[in-house]
Order: structure tokens, then sequence, then C-alpha cells
């Protein structure tokens, strides 16, 4: 078993005629629009590698069209990647069996939808009970299991409810206790709260961080919110035309974009929210007698630095755990302000 | 305008060397004087084209009808003997007499009370107590009238032709939702079926299973099957992509996606399909008697041959009540959403669906025991019939002396200023320029020589055929109905999609009007305008006209709120919505409706045949009934013939249609009894529907 429950190694997706010949060939460094222009082929993802540690929170960000929501279809193969490998607990689930395939999707890895993906047909519980039922569950059990975690996602008395009679919150909510249902090792998120309200989204996204902290599983979100994709990923990756601009983490990424395309999509994001101390620091390993006003975690965001160098001259010593890595002072901290309003 | 958008003068002096010379946008010549031009270019030629040699020249004739004799009597010396007949034909034929003998059995045999009851249980179980009330007088409607027996025949021949429909037509639409090969497949088989007019294939079916049940079954069969399979395919394709991603995701076998997922969320249209189902074999159940069907159709069709319109009538009346319960309850059953009322309520009191249909069983096994051991009465007893027939024609003859004068100038009219112009006019002209024009039509509509070439081809081949003369006196009276049909039919589809009042006035009658077989609608016309062709036009008229009102009206409703929000805020008067946004924008709708007014047209303008329109409808009855089956398959085919080619000219005037009506479309024509359901519900979502239904 390797370290990484989920690992896409040089992953395509070509739609066209023969699209397998593009992969490999020069064609496959062309930009987009020329490729279609030569071959009448389109790659929406195109040679994407990454990993996902267990119990890590992995997050896709891109424009639509940039192949996110492709990306994360081929790692179950609801859509059939064209070239690639996509390792699930080292197992490459591109050439698994139809019988294995459909083992894993019941087991291993559930999904959340965009628009829910609720069936209007079935009440809530049932709806939740779905995955169990395709398992082969009976009918006493799987209820009762749905209606558990219907419970841990605030629910629980809406278990005989229709799907449209919930609002668009509550709806999601039922999809993600779907997925819950399942007790996967490792759950999708296709852009789950785009379709919902900014204060509703805020809700889920908490829900989505407790839930996180409750139960531990490995995620894989899509969004095309970099707010989004901030607050709750571990590691973030930026796409753009189907391929990977940058993976790093939220702060690796707002500190040291790496181009053009990714600096322009974080030009609003307020840097002090998300630079931590470490980020601006000066590093140094040994006290050189000067006195400190206090010592911080390495990972205090910059906006909580502000208070401090404001109220005192002195500069700040910054820790990790009992280890000193370096000193922040008031001219780094407006630096980084500064930086922010440009 | 474009001084604004120039750059600095500059630039522009290098620019202009290379630049390419912009692009000289003319203005169209306007439309009218487009269509005035067409209009004289099409009257000189009809000035020329009466000068010339008219109709089809005899001698280019070939008399198809000798090789179809020639196969009849090969059937009729070798039916006995061929193993096509002796293992494939025959056989059919045995067994669907077999089936329907047995179903009329057990019909007969469960007394008049037991079917009552029991069909007032099913519709009651079904679809509530009103329905088993309506279902309850509806036979018994049936039984007052003195029809009892035909009308237990026409029932058994329309539950077993409807069994086999669904039983091969929900698979089949299963496929076809399923796999774009097998929709690829079926769909040009299916729009044949829709297209060619149930008349056309009486005929060899005749010749491949003799006169009677077998022929009833398999000609229903064909006409009733299409929308069980469409309405099914349909569904399945409706169901949107991400509930079959959620089944994918949660690791699902393709049976479980269908029976979880797929029927489910389809059954709204797949029970439509039932509901449609069953009243296409109605309607073709009651022509059918044509062919010796036993039955309804039958009372009908002896009345009007023998001119006791009363006695027809009883019989029409009969046909109409069952086919409204059939209808109602059916449609009822395909609303009725058991998830959110699982209970049944009957006098204030709630039953499980378990306990109502032990119920349902329990008492229609009583009412068949007291009427098979109590009363020893298998059919209505006749002491309780009151025939309409002796009033009816009392009542004929009152309308004949007080009205005769306005429908007599209604007729006299009709003939003397549309029909014989019409028909002078279409056999004055030489075939060719007809035939020609038809392509030249063809491709002006749909831009497509392979079009035109086959509209031209097909319109040719009728005169081969030596049908020219009957064809062009069909098609006058075809287009005279059809005139007559849209000119009362936009300006009420218009007033229908502005007033909501006048829409919901409209409803019951629309419905009731595409619930009745076309075959009903000869009798009340011949009531006021004795026999002939005018009765045929007026019920074509009738009969086609909902499907065109329907149509308008949905187009006009379908125009987005934003457009006509948009237009209203720019200071529109409603004139001006009305023609300059909501008409354009319900262009494909409206033309959809032209088309099914002028198929349905022409199935009645065929069907009145019966009536003394003459014709090619005459000239088929004629040969079925006289056992002239080559001339009557040349007839049956010039029809199809007909037909074709005014399906696919109107279909390409309103080429969008398929968008508008989903993936698999109604199809080549609906050759709908009614049209109501499918478009209609689209525009106000299903659950206006459930609310006013």
């Amino acid at each position: 078993m390797s370290e990484f429950i989920v690992s896409c190694q040089g992953v395509w997706k070509v739609y066209g005629p023969k699209p397998e010949r593009i992969i490999g060939s020069p064609d496959a460094k062309l930009p987009r629009a020329e490729l279609l222009e030569k071959t009448g082929c389109v790659a929406a993802v195109r040679d994407i590698t990454f990993d996902v540690a267990p119990g890590e929170v992995f997050v896709v960000m891109g424009l639509s069209g940039s192949g996110k929501s492709t990306l994360v279809r081929c790692i179950t193969r609801l859509i059939e990647p064209t070239a690639g490998k996509v390792l699930i607990d080292g197992e490459d689930v591109v050439t698994l069996g139809e019988e294995r395939l459909r083992d894993i999707r019941r087991h291993k890895v559930s999904m959340v939808f965009q628009h829910f993906g609720l069936l209007p047909h079935r009440r809530i519980v049932d709806n939740v009970a779905f995955g169990l039922e395709v398992q082969g569950l009976d009918k006493e059990e799987r209820i009762a299991r749905a209606a558990g975690v219907l419970q841990t996602v605030g629910l629980g008395s809406w278990g005989d409810a229709y799907p449209d009679e919930l609002s668009g919150g509550m709806q999601q909510r039922v999809g993600l206790a779907r997925a819950l249902a399942m007790e996967p090792e490792i759950m999708l998120f296709d852009e789950p709260f785009s379709a919902l309200d900014p204060l509703i989204r805020r809700d889920m996204q908490d829900e989505v961080i407790r839930l996180q902290k409750e139960v531990e599983k490995t995620m894989i979100f899509i969004t095309n919110d970099l707010l989004e994709a901030l607050k709750l990923g571990d590691r973030i990756a930026i796409m753009k035309d189907g391929a990977f601009v940058q993976i790093g983490t939220p702060e690796e990424v707002v500190a040291h974009p790496a181009d053009e395309y990714v600096a322009d999509f974080i030009r609003d994001v307020p840097r002090a929210h998300v630079l931590t101390a470490r980020a601006i620091m000066e590093p140094a390993s040994a006290g050189d007698g000067r006195t400190y006003e206090r010592d911080i975690p390495h990972d205090t965001v910059v906006q909580d630095l502000l208070p401090l160098v404001v109220n005192s001259d002195l500069p700040l010593r910054v820790m990790d755990g009992d280890r000193m890595v370096g000193i922040v002072d008031r001219t780094a901290v407006m630096e980084a302000l500064i930086e922010d309003r440009a | 305008m474009a001084t604004l958008h120039a750059p600095p003068e500059t630039e522009l002096a290098n620019e202009a060397i290379e630049s390419p010379p912009l692009p000289i946008h003319r203005v169209p010549a306007s439309p009218w004087r487009r269509r005035m031009v067409w209009l004289g270019v099409i009257a000189l030629a009809i000035a020329i084209g009466l000068r010339l040699t008219p109709g089809f020249p005899e001698r280019l004739v070939v008399d198809v009808g000798k090789v179809f004799d020639g196969f009849q009597s090969w059937v009729i010396d070798h039916n006995k003997t061929s193993p096509l007949f002796v293992y494939f034909f025959t056989p059919i034929k045995q067994a669907s007499k077999v089936l329907l003998d047995a179903t009329t059995n057990v019909v007969q045999r469960m007394t008049f009370l037991g079917v009552i009851v029991g069909a007032a249980a099913l519709a009651g179980v079904g679809a509530g107590w009103r329905m088993a009330i309506l279902a309850a007088v509806g036979f018994a409607v049936m039984g007052i009238l003195g029809l009892w027996e035909s009308s237990m025949e026409t029932l058994a021949l329309v539950i077993v032709s409807v069994g086999f429909g669904l039983l091969i037509g929900i698979p089949l639409g299963i496929w076809a939702g399923r796999s774009d090969r097998a929709e690829k497949f079926l769909r040009p088989l299916l729009d044949a079926m829709q297209t060619v007019p149930a008349f056309s294939y009486l005929l060899p079916l005749v010749l491949l299973f003799g006169i009677g049940a077998a022929t009833a079954l398999i000609s229903t069969l064909i006409f009733a099957l299409p929308p069980a399979v469409r309405l099914t395919s349909l569904g399945i394709r409706g169901v949107p992509p991400t509930a079959l991603e959620v089944a994918g995701s949660f690791g699902s076998t393709r049976r479980q996606t269908l029976t979880k997922v797929q029927l489910p969320m389809a059954k709204p249209s797949i029970m439509l399909g039932v509901n449609q189902t069953i009243m296409m074999a109605l309607g073709m159940v009651v022509i059918a008697s044509i062919v010796s069907a036993p039955g309804l159709g039958r009372d009908v069709l002896d009345g009007l041959k023998l001119l006791n319109v009363g006695e027809a009538l009883n019989g029409g009346i009969a046909i109409v009540a069952m086919a409204i319960v059939l209808d109602r309850v059916s449609f009822a059953w395909s609303l009725r959403d058991r998830r959110r009322k699982p209970t049944i309520d009957v006098l204030g009191r709630s039953f499980t669906y378990r306990q109502a249909a032990a119920v349902a069983v329990v008492v229609t096994v009583a009412a068949v025991v007291v009427g098979r051991e109590v009363l020893r009465q298998q059919v209505w007893p006749e002491n309780l019939t009151v025939s309409v027939a002796d009033p009816a024609n009392a009542a004929l003859h009152w309308i004949e002396h007080t009205f005769s004068a306005v429908t007599n100038s209604i007729s006299n009219g009709l003939i003397r200023f549309a029909l014989n112009p019409l028909k002078n006019l279409l056999l004055g002209l030489p075939w060719w320029m007809i035939a020609g024009g038809a392509g030249l039509f063809a491709w002006k509509v749909s831009r497509r020589v392979s079009l035109a070439v086959f509209c031209t081809a097909c319109t040719a081949a009728i005169g081969v055929l030596g049908m020219w003369d009957l064809a062009m006196d069909t098609l006058s009276q075809v287009l005279v109905a059809v005139v007559i049909s849209i000119a009362i039919a936009i300006p009420l589809g218009v007033a229908s999609a502005r007033s909501d009042r006048f829409q919901r006035t409209l409803k019951p009658a629309l419905d009731a009007m595409q619930t009745m077989p076309a075959f009903v609608y000869l009798v009340p016309v011949i009531f006021l305008f004795q026999l002939g062709r005018v009765p045929g036009v007026i019920a074509s008229v009738v009969y086609a006209l909902p499907p065109a009102i329907r149509l308008t009206d949905l187009g006009i409703r379908q125009v987005p709120k934003e457009t006509v929000e948009a237009a209203l805020s720019y200071g529109a008067t409603p004139r001006q919505l009305l023609f300059k946004v909501q008409l354009p924008l319900a262009r494909p709708s409206i033309l959809l409706g032209v088309n099914q007014t002028i198929m349905m047209a022409l199935s009645v303008v065929i069907i009145a045949g019966l009536i003394g329109a003459g014709a090619l409808g005459f000239e088929v009855v004629y040969d079925l009934t006289h056992s002239l089956i080559g001339r009557g398959l040349v007839a049956g085919i010039t029809i199809t013939l007909l037909a074709i080619v005014i399906d696919r000219i109107t279909q390409a005037m309103g080429m969008e249609r398929r968008v508008l009506l989903g993936p698999v479309g109604t199809g080549g024509v609906g050759w709908w009894t009614r049209f109501k359901a499918i478009p209609v519900r689209r525009a106000s979502g299903p659950r206006d529907d459930v609310l006013d239904g």
C-alpha cells in the first residue's frame, strides 16, 4: 500500500475523433483552440498528476470549462480517461473490470454533486439510503443507517419529505448525507455549493470542515471559488485549460503565484487572511540578544499580527513549536499589507 | 456611426492598405415584394397551365392493381399450402381469434353487472371515486342504448390490442430510450406507422389474414403501438443525466439504474403512453369495423350504410361514452401521485391501496356472482333500454326542415365557391405542373434538393398508379378543410393564449373533441348536411381544430417572459407584441399545428368516403367491401403517397419542432386521435396539470 490514498498519474481526457493519437504526439502541447482546429479534438484534461494523502483535503480550483469536473469524474471513471493511471489505495482504477470498479464505487469513494442530484421520486431517507440499497443492504438496516446520517447533517426530522419540499441548502445536506452514508474512505465534491446563496454556502463550508474533523475523510473538492478553496483546502491545485498551473498550500499559492494567471486570480484575495508569519518573516534560528514583544506560532495569519505590531515597536519571535524560526517586525507586516493593495 | 469606432487616423492609413474591403451589407428586398413576385409567377404559371393538356395521360398509367390481383390469387391458391401461411400468418390469425374470443367470453360471462361494478372498482382504485362513478355511468349508458353486446365486443378488442400494444411497446420504448442505435432503428418505422393512414394498411392485412378478428387486431396494434414506444422512450430519455450519473457513481448496475431511477422517473410519461395507446386503439377498433371487426363500429357503419342516421347516432353515443370513460380514467390514473398521497379516501375514510384493491376484487366477484346466479342475465336487460334512434330520426327530419335553408346555403357555397373551383383547377392543370409545383414548394421550404425530387416523384407516382383524378379530388377536399380549420384555429389559439379565462372555457370543449374517434364525427355532420363532400369537409374541420388551437396557444405562451417584458419595456402595444414578438417566436409550434391539422384533415376526408365524399376514401371502402384487392391496394398506396408528400413538406416548414418536443419528438405526424397531453403539459408544468386535471 502506498502512502497516498489517491494518486493520478498523467491523466488525459481528450474528446473527438481518435483521441488516443493526440497523447504523446507534438499536438498534445498545442493550445486548445489550435488543437481543435488541427485535429478536431478537445483536450478537457491534459496530463494531470497529483497525489492525495489520507485525511487530506485537496481542492481543485478553476473557472468553468477548465476541465475540473471532468477530472473528478475520471477518478471513478464516470468519465473514461483517455490515458493515465488513477490509483486508489494503490489499485489502478483505469484497468479494473466492471465488477471491481462497481465495488470501489459502492464502498470506497462517494460523490456529492453540483446540482445535488437527488432523485425526485424518492423520499429524503430513501435518497440517503440509495447507495446502501444499491449495495444490497436490506430495507430495515439501510433506513436505520440513513436516518442516523440525516441526524448528523441536521435533517433528522425530514426523512419522510420529498426533495422538492426542501430548500437548496437542505437538499445539498441530503446530498452530503447520501455520500456519508456509504462510509467511504474518499469523498469527491463537484462544485457542491456553487448553486447556493453566499450565506448558506458559508454554513455548508463550515459543515464540511466540521465533518472533516469528526470523520477524517479524504476529500477531493472541486470549486470555482478561490476563497472556498483557500478556506477548505490543505492543498490547492489551480487548473486552466485542462492542465494544472500550480499545486501548493493556500499560503504558497497566495505568496508565490506561479504565473500571471494565478496572480490575476489571487489579486482580490485579502492576503492578510492567508499569509502567515512564516511567509513574511525574516528567517533566524537563534536569538541575537534582542528583546521581543512576544512569541507567536509560525502559522499565525498576518491579520492577527497587526494589533501586536501596532501596539509595540518591538519585533515578534516566530516559533515552530519550541524552536525559533524567524523574526517579524512592523515593517514586514506593513510590506505584506502594501503588497496586498497592489 | 462607423466614425465613432474608427481608430486614429494614422493607424487607419497604415491599415487601409492591408485590410480587406468592408463587406457591403445590402438591405434585403422587402419580403412582401418578394412574395408578390412569387404570387405573380404562380398566377402566370396557372394561366398557362390551364391551356395545356390537363390531368395525367392514360398511356403513362401502369396497372399495378393487376400485380396485386395476381398476388391475391396466389394467396388464395396457396394459403393452405405455402409454409409462409401455414407456419406464420395462419397461426397468428388463429391465435388472435382464440385470444379475442376468450376475452370476449370472459367479459360476457362476467355479466353486465360484473362488468359495470368491476370497471367502477378498477377506476376507483386507480383514479379515485369520481372516476368510479364516471365508469359506472359510462358503461350503463352503453347498456341503456341497447348496445351492451357490441360494446363488450369493442371492449374486448381494445383490451387485447392494448395488452399486446403495451407488452410490445413498453419494452421497445425502454430499448429505444437507452440505446441511440435502437432509437435510430425504430424511429423511421414509427414514423411510417404514424404517417400511413389506417385505411391503407387494412387491405394488405386483409390479404394476409382475411377479413375478421385478426386483421382488426393487427391493424389496431400497428395504429396504437407508436405512442407506447415513443412516450416510454421520451420518458426514459427525459431522466436528467445527473440522476444517471448519481446512480453510476454509487455503483448501480445497469439493471438497478433502470429499475430504481429510469423507470420510476419515466413513469408519468409511460402512463401517458398507456392513455394514448388506449385511445388510439379505440379509434382504430371502430374503423376496423370496415373489415368486419365486431362491435360498436359496426353499428355506426350499418347505420350510415342504411342511411339510418338515428341508428348511427345510437352507436356513436356509445362509442363516445366508452371513449370518455377510458380516457378520463386512464388519464386520471396517469396523473395520480401515489407517493404524495398513499391512501385513497372514500366518504371521508382513508384506505391503503392494498385494502382498496382487496375491496375492489371482493365487490367485483360478488357482482359477478349476483349477475350469474341471481339475475341470470349476461347482457343489459332489454326492458331497461332506450334507443335514441327513433327520436333522433324524428329530430333529423325536423332539423332538415327547419335549418335546410341555412345548411343548404353553406353546403352550396362550399361546393360552388371552394370545392368545385379547387377541384377543377387541380384537374385542369397538367400533371407535371402539379408534381413540379410540389417539388418546388418542398425545395422552397426546405432548401433540400433531395426532398424536392422525392416529393415530385411521389406525386408523379400517383398518376402512374392511375389514381390522379381521385387523388386531386381528395386533395381539394383536404385543402379546403385545412384552410377553414386554420382560419378558425389560429385566432382562437391567439385568444386562448392571451386570456386564461378563455383558455379555461375552451379546455373542456377541446378535451371532448380530442377524445372522440374520428369516425364518430361523421354522424352529427350528416344530420346537418346529409351525404356528400360537404359533411366530410366539415367533419375534418372540426376534427382537426384542437391541435392547431392548442399548439398556437402553446407557442405563444412559451415565448419567454423576459422577451415579452423586454418588448413591453420598450413600449410595444399589445398588437405589436403579438405580431412582432409572440407570433414570430411561436412559428415552429404553429407550423407543427398546421402539420397536424393537415394530417388529421386528410384522415377524416378519407374516412368520409363512407358518407359519400367520394374520392380515394370511397375507392378503398368500395374495394374492401367488393373484394377488389388490387384496386383497393393501389388506392391505399395513393393515400399513403399523398400523406407522405403533404407531411414531409409541412414538416420541413416547421423544422424546429424536434426541439420543441424533445429528442424523440412525437414522431412523423401524429395520427393522434388527440394531441392533448405532451406539449400542453410542458407549457404549464406538471403541477398545474395536476391541479386542473
